[in-house]
């Protein structure tokens, strides 16, 4: 088993929680976390060593099942949300349990944790989305951005990515 | 105070804002978002301390009676509510001011104090404001001081 790394207890810093608290929505929230020297020296040490992710999946779960009072928001809900910015990708079934149940539930102290988890599923859907295309119908993409992508599939009235290959075709 | 989680919340067209009321930080937390922010930002004024019952743009556009986590929903409030954006230099007491982080609405406050006289490239520094910072507390800043200072700062007036 991989040990912590000691780099995941800089995502409970003053750095962290005050760039998180800082944050109106949920697509700033990230922005801010993702921007953090924190944040950024977590993501070096995971794109040197993968198997990392795993035990970040087990430091948010630890920072989540710390003991709180559930009539206030969870001390630890900004660690948590940093935590889900640079486990988003992650195809590792732990990760998208994780974010799974994150997504589902709908206590109120967990409220922002709640809102990141649906934000990193969106957020992976679109990447996705762009990796197939790609694969699906070579290169000429008439878009390069995520965002872009979204938006011209739903124009062009696709539910599924089938549809979205045949009308791309013709 | 028991609050219901949302409000009924519209714009001046009748289009529905969606909104929530999320609760307080614990009491340690809400001494840490102080402390630091004090030390981190020393020159701003804080109004009122942390809460979770409204955000930025609660403030901005519900009275803080609730928070607005859309950006969307903001701009579709500057549009149905008739605001228009100016320049630095038409700026008045009561306009708002909305900050921009890669060209979506990342925050947004109003104008308490211009000053007047100032050269024009140095106008931004005169323009005072009261916004709420996320989910922490209320401050009264320069538009440049806080943790918004590297967005890009846009004026908003709905006066005729």
């Amino acid at each position: 088993m991989t040990p912590p790394d000691p780099s995941f207890e800089a995502l409970m810093s003053d750095e962290v929680f005050l760039e998180g608290m800082a944050a109106s929505d949920v697509g700033s929230l990230w922005s801010r976390l993702a921007r953090t020297e924190a944040a950024m020296e977590v993501s070096r040490r995971l794109a040197s060593d993968p198997s990392r992710l795993r035990a970040l999946c087990a430091f948010a779960q630890d920072l989540l099942a710390e003991n709180h009072d559930s009539a206030y928001r969870h001390p630890n809900d900004m660690a948590v949300c940093a935590c889900l910015v640079l486990l988003a990708q992650s195809s590792l079934g732990a990760v998208r349990n994780l974010i799974e149940r994150l997504r589902a539930d709908k206590h109120p102290s967990l409220v922002w944790v709640q809102r990141m988890a649906e934000y990193c599923d969106r957020q992976r859907v679109e990447t996705t989305s762009i990796v197939v295309s790609v694969h699906r119908i070579g290169e000429d993409i008439p878009f390069a951005h995520p965002a872009a992508a979204s938006k011209e599939h739903e124009r062009a009235g696709a539910t599924t990515w089938s549809r979205y290959v045949d009308l791309a075709v013709a | 105070m028991d609050l219901p989680g949302s409000i009924p919340l519209y714009t001046r067209r009748r289009r529905e804002i969606p909104n929530a009321q999320d609760q307080d930080l614990p009491r340690l937390a809400r001494q840490r978002v102080v402390d630091g922010y004090r030390k981190k930002y020393p020159l701003v004024r804080l109004r009122r301390p942390p809460c979770g019952q409204y955000n930025c743009h609660g403030l901005t556009f519900a009275n803080r009676r609730t928070g607005i986590h859309d950006p969307d929903a903001v701009s579709t409030i500057l549009a149905d509510d008739g605001f228009r954006e100016i320049r630095l230099s038409d700026v008045q007491c009561g306009d708002l001011v909305v900050y921009l982080d890669g060209g979506e609405i990342s925050h947004t406050g109003v104008v308490l104090e211009v000053k007047e006289g100032v050269p024009a490239d140095s106008m931004l520094r005169a323009v005072k404001i009261i916004s709420k910072w996320g989910n922490a507390a209320e401050y009264v800043h320069m538009a440049t001081d806080g943790p918004y200072s590297g967005h890009v700062v846009t004026y908003w007036t709905d006066r005729p």
